[in-house]
């Protein structure tokens, strides 16, 4: 049996990230075990990395801004790669970059900060794959709220502790989360935290 | 007044262009209706390119408009819009490529924006290892509702421009979108102009 055929949790420690393969079939659970806390997630073809989960083939794949419950994420060789399959607090952001280390020095901070972006190059090294592309990352539970003349705000996570959200891999995966560590503005509710992956 | 980079780009192909900090780069497009996708990468380190995505956190908005500065994935000003008559493009769909006419629409091997901007980038003799996200240039595609996206052709008239003003030196590409399928062209690719120089181009 392959590491990636078992069922297994995975604790994410606040402001650091994993990398992990699946097969196709398999069930993720993203949870939220203290509340308020957003995750950047990005999925890789495992047999070509080159081929990922993309947002803007994603948008014109379903035809809306966001994917919704029973609706696939796409590549950008216009392939479902994860599909919704439940999603209980259905407000997250698929439209902003991951926070990177020229986002904190935008927003004041000295030295250096973790980031998303990073949690994610560090984790797929980690994880065997050298260097990766970072594309506009699934940005889950990162309380986008968007006006009707196109203008948004980013607010408090709606998740409480034990929020989940669960997906299935539609192709061998390489799926890379990070806990969100912007303690900055209210994305992560200024308090980053654990996130837990339970994968069967 | 003489233009350094002056080039009518026939519908469904693309060409590419360059422009120093200072300089204006001004896009019309010549017939109407016409959808152009746009890509812009920092002329000293080209793995510095304008993002959509960054644009849209920096904008706090999902559209651009007048007045605007665009930035790269860097979060660093590259462009800054100038002019533009329309006030409607699209910063959330994905150029169109190979797949989408081969396997949506059953027509491999039509001509499509993903392959235009690789060949015209190639044709400088730029090593690129990735193609950003395109800004679309006079592509309609409203949010109608409930987070639903349309695609819908442009409201630009004959004539109608946009002008950016390069804020470092800056090259890309145009491509006046292939799609004659669906709607987003009026159904019929028609071709764009793309000049740089010390000032807006006016005529």
């Amino acid at each position: 049996m392959r590491d990636q055929d078992r069922s297994r949790e995975i604790r994410i420690p606040a402001r650091t990230g994993v990398a992990f393969t699946v097969g196709a079939g398999t069930i993720i659970e993203v949870v939220d075990p203290e509340g308020e806390q957003t995750a950047d997630l990005w999925a890789y073809y495992e047999n070509d990395l080159s081929e990922y989960l993309s947002a803007p083939h994603t948008r014109i794949g379903n035809m809306r801004l966001f994917p919704r419950e029973g609706e696939p994420f796409w590549t950008n060789r216009r392939r479902p790669i994860i599909r919704i399959l439940e999603d209980p607090v259905p407000v997250h952001d698929f439209l902003s970059a991951a926070c990177d280390p020229w986002r904190y020095e935008e927003l004041g901070h000295k030295g250096w900060h973790a980031s998303c972006q990073e949690n994610l190059e560090l984790a797929m090294k980690r994880a065997g794959y050298g260097e990766v592309v970072c594309p506009q990352p699934f940005n889950i539970w990162t309380n986008f709220h968007l006006n009707a003349d196109g203008t948004f705000e980013i607010r408090r996570p709606a998740t409480k502790a034990g929020d989940h959200i669960t997906l299935r891999a539609e192709m061998p995966s390489v799926i890379a989360i990070s806990a969100c560590p912007q303690d900055i503005t209210l994305t992560a509710g200024l308090n980053p935290t654990d996130m837990v992956v339970r994968i069967r | 007044m003489t233009w350094r980079v002056d080039r009518v780009v026939p519908g469904g192909f693309g060409a590419s262009w360059d422009a120093r900090a200072g300089e204006f780069v001004t896009v019309v497009d010549l017939e109407g209706l016409q959808a152009g996708d746009f890509i812009a990468f920092v002329a000293t380190d080209p793995q510095e390119w304008l993002s959509p995505i960054h644009c849209r956190e920096s904008l706090r908005s999902i559209f651009v408009r007048s007045g605007d500065v665009l930035v790269t994935n860097r979060r660093r000003p590259a462009l800054v819009i100038v002019r533009d008559d329309v006030g409607v493009h699209d910063a959330t769909i994905p150029a169109c490529d190979p797949t989408r006419y081969a396997v949506e629409f059953g027509v491999p091997g039509h001509r499509n924006c993903l392959e235009n901007m690789w060949q015209s980038v190639r044709e400088r003799g730029v090593a690129i290892e990735r193609m950003p996200e395109p800004l679309n240039l006079f592509q309609n595609t409203p949010v109608v509702g409930e987070g639903r996206i349309g695609l819908t052709d442009p409201l630009s008239r004959p004539g109608q421009r946009i002008v950016l003003q390069a804020l470092v030196d800056v090259f890309g590409s145009l491509s006046p979108c292939p799609q004659d399928i669906i709607p987003g062209n009026g159904l019929f690719p028609t071709p764009m102009r793309v000049v740089v120089g010390d000032a807006p181009f006016e005529s």
